[in-house]
């Protein structure tokens, strides 16, 4: 889930500890008839199976996107001390490691978080 | 899960005279509150130091570095003179946990971590940190991930940080204050080996709060890198890792740092592979002697025997890209 924007990992969060936070979770991602456009790519890109993983997934790459736009790098990144990081397959997929897919949507998901990305570069 | 007493600390004082009480100070709880449900930690009181002004990351003047003790591992890594000055940190750091995770995480919780020895929260089974004197199932029981120097008859975990190893390598110091004042100790002299006590793992008091670590000025930390073997590309505690920093001159070693993860009870600085370096030849030869003076004192069990090799190749490995390449910034 999102924590004012940043991405943690809600089984480990005591819910006390995040009181007057802006929490953020996939109900808050989108609205009904009018999709995110992360979830229209993980529709068009065949990024879930069994869909389990894929609130997680999505809310999970909202955060890593962000984290991306402020400059974090990652441990593929080529040179640490770079500002423009792009964001390769390699890097999305190095980021994205908190988040398992035991269907093995790994491909779809990684296309749809690329398609966003590069909509977002293209801006 | 054992019910417990919560309370955020209001301020340091506030925060010292509630871990004086015995509350354990919590950071962001990615190992004490999973370590919690597992019922292998049984606080009676939690006091949450996260919202203590300890979330700052300052240069120090002669160009040393503070970090604050509830700096999250992600921003601490994403920090500009962290990446240009000690890339080996910034590197170390990314390569634990997963973003998510190291979004929570704080510095002075990593310090503190303890080890994933499955053992550790397996209830049916001997653990000597878990229940002291019960014994150590690991010995004759699962132990691949081990360590394989400073352990004892009674234990031989492995520490699991990633970021300690780099700090070490750094020659950090931690920042340590209770009601009875502040005291700094080299990162080298907090955690404990296991000796005969495996349950007392750092020479911390039981009233006493990690408040900061600092950084000395290192010019050698510009070339620095941290290597991490493990059996999964991401998202996996280390089989082994090295943190070195390296200076060539003429084809000689000028200054070296060098420190171990995944291999030892503690974080461990490799002394011995330093010693042989400095001064001699920057080459292959030398990497592999210097490797394997580290190891010499390793004890091999049937299934972690595989890392004293391992180390030694990685070792060999990060100092060639040092000598050749150059560093992670």
């Amino acid at each position: 889930m999102l924590v004012d924007g940043e991405r943690i990992a809600a089984c480990l969060a005591l819910a006390v500890q995040y009181a007057e936070r802006d929490i953020t979770t996939i109900e808050g991602v989108g609205q009904p008839g009018s999709p995110h456009p992360l979830q229209e790519a993980f529709v068009r890109e065949d990024g879930f199976q069994c869909g389990f993983c894929t609130s997680g997934q999505i809310c999970s790459a909202l955060g890593m996107l962000a984290e991306h736009r402020t400059g974090m790098p990652s441990v593929v990144t080529p040179h640490l001390a770079d500002d423009d990081i792009a964001l390769t397959d390699a890097e999305i997929k190095e980021r994205m490691s908190g988040n398992l897919c035991r269907c093995g949507a790994y491909d779809g998901i990684v296309g749809a978080i690329r398609s966003v990305a590069d909509h977002e570069v293209a801006r | 899960m054992k019910a417990f007493g919560y309370v955020s600390a209001p301020d340091l004082a506030g925060a010292l005279e509630a871990v004086a009480a015995g509350a354990r100070p919590l950071g962001g709880g990615t190992n004490l509150v999973d370590l919690m449900r597992a019922d292998v930690e049984r606080p009676d009181t939690l006091v949450d130091i996260t919202s203590l002004p300890l979330t700052g990351v300052e240069e120090l003047a002669g160009g040393g570095l503070r970090i604050g003790a509830t700096v999250r591992n992600s921003h601490l890594a994403a920090d500009r003179l962290v990446r240009s000055r000690y890339p080996v940190l910034a590197q170390a750091l990314l390569a634990g946990a997963s973003g998510q995770l190291r979004n929570m995480a704080t510095v002075g919780g990593n310090l503190l971590q303890r080890t994933r020895c499955p053992y550790l929260r397996d209830h049916a089974a001997a653990c000597n940190k878990r229940e002291p004197g019960s014994g150590c199932a690991a010995i004759e029981g699962v132990h691949r991930g081990t360590a394989v120097l400073g352990t004892s008859e009674h234990c031989i975990a492995a520490h699991p940080s990633d970021m300690a190893v780099a700090l070490l390598a750094l020659d950090a110091v931690v920042e340590v204050q209770s009601l009875r004042g502040t005291r700094r100790i080299p990162l080298g002299e907090l955690h404990r080996a296991p000796g005969e006590a495996p349950h007392v793992e750092t020479t911390l008091a039981t009233d006493e709060l990690i408040t900061a670590v600092e950084l000395p000025p290192a010019a050698v930390a510009r070339n620095s890198w941290y290597r991490k073997v493990r059996d999964r590309a991401s998202f996996a505690f280390a089989l082994v890792s090295v943190a070195a920093a390296l200076a060539v001159r003429d084809g000689e070693v000028v200054d070296v740092r060098l420190a171990l993860g995944g291999v030892a009870t503690t974080p461990w600085r490799a002394r011995e592979a330093e010693r042989v370096l400095l001064g001699a030849p920057a080459t292959e030869e030398t990497f592999r002697r210097a490797a394997a003076a580290e190891l010499t004192s390793a004890v091999a069990r049937p299934d972690n025997a595989f890392k004293i090799e391992m180390v030694q190749r990685t070792i060999a490995a990060t100092l060639r890209r040092l000598a050749t390449e150059g560093g992670a910034a």
